[in-house]
């Protein structure tokens, strides 16, 4: 083998060209791409530098290749598992610098993966976040317990009660004894039988209260608790970028709100009333046994070993069972909601049949796993009864024998009896603690996962107000992808002057909707600057920005409510003619008019009752109505017909002179008045000019005009 | 790409070999030589050998179909040969015949198996979306790196791998 020498780039791959597993080596020099197989059925092979024209990552399904680019063509040359995907981004980079004459690093093609720990290796929820596995097991239950150290004088008193509780319930089997050893049966002092049952009445009696006062108590700290925790969730939740809604599916951030604040409430009140009650009592009632005879309190334990084998045996079994349950119950809720919000389509298409029958499916498997998990519970139970029964059993034997032969009293059997009567029941609660607080940890976990995850855009830390935008907007070259690796919009640059209203056109998936992402900063830009009067967008917060821009999406979005109070969202002081002239620029005004009840018309669920282009006016009115220097239409338009569409932006352009606009039309006839238009293919930026220039152009613009004119002419409508 | 355009057939494409392992496709009718193609398969789960697409890249990197390929058998076996080849580049996953561990920590879950590229370790994120069907009774489970992990038949692994399996992935 030849002896490579000036090696600048060095690293490994994993797989082989046809997915074997394999040790792949690349090398880099100065002048020479070097792949060396040592394991695999690659062959060694190597290009000139100078020769490669380009690199790229092909993604498919599982795994990756890297390519090539040489006479025009690229080929596959190396593959690798997602894993090692990192690697090959940066190897590129790393190339490219060499390349050129700049500044490269070898190592940084070999450090751990971005999404792992660099200390301790455990998996990172996103990369550069804190580890939880280095936060430590004790991290969880730490930030419990200074969630309730707010309540930690209430806690104290709860313990007190408790304490005092447990003590309470001691004393009736001593009662006991003394009742029957000194009253009943010795008759030494039969005045007393009065007092010892007044002492009776009054310590259960004390003890109910206690128990009710340590309930209220609990419950309420409880209840706080989770109130002030859903809270803070809810507002983590509005901070949060959209990103991390195109990641989490609503319905797993509702559970996170449901059962996992549920599961939290349950820790806590659960905690007071059964977890340290548990052991207070099993403390306090060995103890007593013990006093009494400590040769029959070992007897008591042997069956403890068996309570606790059992228990543990059976929540094993048990325990995945119940997460079934819960499952369908999930998924029976699911398919219903689906088929109920889509039950016009149901019919429309006559599939009631099949939807029963899947039904039916979902229904008859809830059916199954509960009757499962209650068949355990119902052979578990009278087994467990006939365990601690056990125990008594043996006390009756040997303890009988004992007060036969006159070394323990009656009075003495008796209280032992209801000691242990009261002593098994706690030991399998503290068997299942185990279970119960690793469910416990895991909701907890869920919930500081959200509290903890940082908003993906970065919020500047000065916070500058704005007094009010002239509303030019400058894009110099934008890079960006939703997925780092694969990019949408490619080195997008342009430019609008202040009051300009600007048209962007584009095919369906061309990256429109994507770059008025970015202005709004619902994402952060992964390369170049996006300015807005000259100051750049990552110094201003996006709470800032977004109150000088008014947007109107594609898909109008209506709150339960009025019609007034959907117009006025973003200004809920708006005055009612300010209303109504929102609407009418909107061109809204005429058909809110023809409803009965006029502005004050109640919406339902997403605005039910309007039509598509009712709601969108609707959604118009609103963004107008806060009168913002910048408006932004992203195909605002499109279920509008093309009569009300030329009347909106008729009125927009009489009356919203000064401020800047931006709008996405699907229909390009609308857009002829505009100031500038900015052709969009490909996540690049094609043309840009107005309706005159571009149509001299003969471009990509030119054939869109064409092409929709045609259609229009086939439809038998004229184009004027 | 003119969406009308029949299905390939052996009568209007012909497919060979080309450089560095590569497959090139020579459109009969159009005279158009495409080199470096790869093949998706349109229901990778459902129907895998039937309806190929075939891609091929442009000089940008960006990529555009050809055609679809409804029936793979008529193809000369060589022909046939190179795109069941190519087809299968196009997938990668790492098939599990045994589980040998499975640990929970922190919302991840911890796998040790024994697949067919032999023993692995892979965090899985422990979520819904991560463990997903594959058939009617198999699993696909995708680790923190979108890495892909089969199991082609959950009731075929042994009671005590299944209860594992089933006490984490219940759903
Ligand atoms: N939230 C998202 N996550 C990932 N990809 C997205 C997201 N939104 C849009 N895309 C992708 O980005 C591309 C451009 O989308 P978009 O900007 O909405 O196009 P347009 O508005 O021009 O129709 C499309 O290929 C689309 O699939
Ligand atoms: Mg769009």
């Amino acid at each position: 083998m030849e002896e490579i020498k000036d090696i600048k780039l060095e690293t490994e791959t994993d797989l082989d060209i046809f997915g074997n597993t394999a040790k792949i080596k690349i090398i880099v020099t100065p002048d020479k791409f070097y792949v060396i197989p040592e394991q695999g059925l690659q062959e060694k092979i190597s290009f000139d530098l100078k020769r490669i024209e380009g690199f790229n990552i092909r993604q498919t399904v599982g795994s990756a290749f890297f390519q090539i680019k040489i006479d025009g063509q690229y080929i596959d040359i190396l593959r690798f598992s997602n894993a090692n995907r990192y690697k090959f981004t940066r190897l590129i980079t790393q190339i490219q610098n060499l390349k050129a004459g700049l500044p490269f690093s070898n190592e940084i093609l070999n450090q751990p993966h971005p999404l792992l720990c660099p200390k301790c290796g455990f998996p990172l929820q996103t990369e550069g976040e804190k580890c939880q596995n280095c936060l430590q097991q004790g991290a969880i239950l730490l930030r419990v317990f200074s969630l309730l150290s707010e309540h930690i004088g209430w806690i104290f008193i709860i313990f007190f009660l408790m304490i005092i509780g447990v003590v309470l319930s001691l004393v009736p089997p001593r009662i006991t004894k003394i009742l029957v050893d000194e009253v009943l049966t010795t008759k030494k002092h039969v005045d007393w039988l009065p007092y010892l049952v007044i002492i009776l009445i009054a310590s259960e009696f004390i003890r109910a209260q206690i128990n009710m006062l340590v309930g209220t108590i609990s419950t309420s700290v409880g209840t706080l608790i989770t109130n002030s925790l859903r809270k803070k969730l809810f507002e983590k939740l509005e901070e949060l970028s959209l990103n991390y809604y195109d990641i989490n599916s609503i319905g797993t951030i509702m559970t996170r709100f449901s059962s996992d604040v549920e599961a939290f409430h349950g820790f806590v009140t659960q905690a007071g009333q059964g977890f340290l009650l548990n052991i207070f009592m099993l403390i306090g009632i060995g103890i007593m046994l013990f006093s009494i005879n400590w040769l029959l309190a070992l007897y008591v334990m042997i069956p403890i070993p068996f309570v606790i084998f059992g228990t543990l045996i059976f929540w094993r079994g048990v325990y995945p069972k119940y997460f079934k349950v819960w499952d369908s119950q999930a998924k029976l809720s699911t398919f219903l909601n689906n088929v109920l919000s889509g039950i016009k389509t149901v019919k429309a298409f006559s599939q009631e049949e099949r939807e029963f029958k899947r039904f039916t499916f979902y229904a008859d498997n809830l059916k199954d796993t509960v009757r499962t998990v209650n068949i355990n519970i119902s052979v578990f139970n009278p087994l467990m009864t006939f365990l601690f029964g056990l125990g008594g059993l043996i006390v009756w034997y040997a303890g009988g024998k004992n007060v036969l032969e006159g070394k323990l009293t009656l009075g003495e059997l008796m209280a032992f009896l209801s000691y242990i009567g009261m002593f098994y029941t706690p030991l399998t609660h503290l068997t299942l603690l185990s279970t119960w607080f690793s469910n416990f940890t895991t909701a907890s976990h869920r919930i500081f996962e959200v509290l903890d995850t940082e908003p993906q855009v970065k919020e500047p830390k000065k916070v500058v107000k704005i007094a009010r935008l002239k509303g030019e907007i400058e894009f110099k070259n934008v890079s960006f992808g939703y997925d780092p690796y694969q990019p949408i919009l490619k080195n997008i640059s342009f430019k609008i002057e202040p009051g300009e209203t600007v048209g962007i056109v584009g095919k369906s998936g061309s990256g429109k909707t994507t770059i008025i992402n970015l202005l709004c900063k619902f994402y952060d830009i992964q390369e170049g600057e996006i300015l807005i009067d000259g100051k750049n967008i990552k110094e201003i917060t996006s709470y800032e920005l977004r109150k000088h821009i008014g947007l109107v999406l594609q898909e109008p979005f209506l709150f339960r409510g009025t019609i007034a109070e959907n117009i006025s969202y973003g200004k809920p002081d708006a005055t009612f003619e300010e209303i109504i002239n929102a609407a009418k620029i909107a061109n809204a005004h005429e058909f809110i008019m023809k409803f009965p009840n006029g502005y004050d018309t109640l919406l339902g669920e997403r605005g039910a009752g309007l039509s598509g282009g009712e709601k969108q006016r609707i959604t118009i009115a609103r963004a107008i109505l806060c009168d913002p220097p910048i408006l932004i239409l992203d195909e605002a338009t499109s279920s509008v017909d093309t009569e009300s569409e030329k009347k909106i932006q008729d009125a927009l352009s009489a009356l919203w002179k000064g401020r800047t606009t931006i709008i996405i039309a699907h229909r390009l006839s609308t857009l002829r008045e505009a100031d500038k238009i900015i052709v969009i293919d490909n996540g690049r930026v094609v043309e840009i000019g107005n309706h005159m220039e571009l149509m001299e152009k003969r471009g990509i613009y030119y054939n869109l005009i064409v092409m929709q004119t045609q259609l229009a002419s086939i439809d038998g409508a004229l184009i004027k | 790409m003119n969406p009308k355009k029949e299905y390939l057939t052996p009568e209007n494409i012909k497919i060979f070999k080309g450089e560095f392992n590569t497959i090139n496709v020579y459109l009969v009718e159009e005279e158009i030589l495409y080199k470096g193609v790869f093949v998706v398969s349109c229901f990778p789960i459902s129907n895998p050998y039937n309806f190929i697409s075939i891609f091929y890249q442009k000089e940008t990197g960006e990529v555009e179909e050809i055609g679809i390929i409804k029936d793979i058998s008529i193809f000369s076996e060589e022909e046939k040969k190179l795109i069941l080849e190519t087809l299968n580049k196009h997938y990668f996953s790492y098939e599990i015949r045994r589980i040998i561990d499975i640990r929970w920590k922190f919302g991840f879950l911890l796998f040790v198996v024994e697949t067919d590229k032999g023993e692995r370790q892979f965090y899985l994120k422990w979520e819904r979306s991560r463990a997903i069907e594959i058939g009617k009774r198999g699993k696909i489970l995708i680790d923190i790196f979108e890495d892909r992990y089969v199991i082609p038949d959950v009731q075929k692994l042994t009671p005590i791998e299944k209860n594992l399996f089933t006490r984490f992935i219940y759903w």
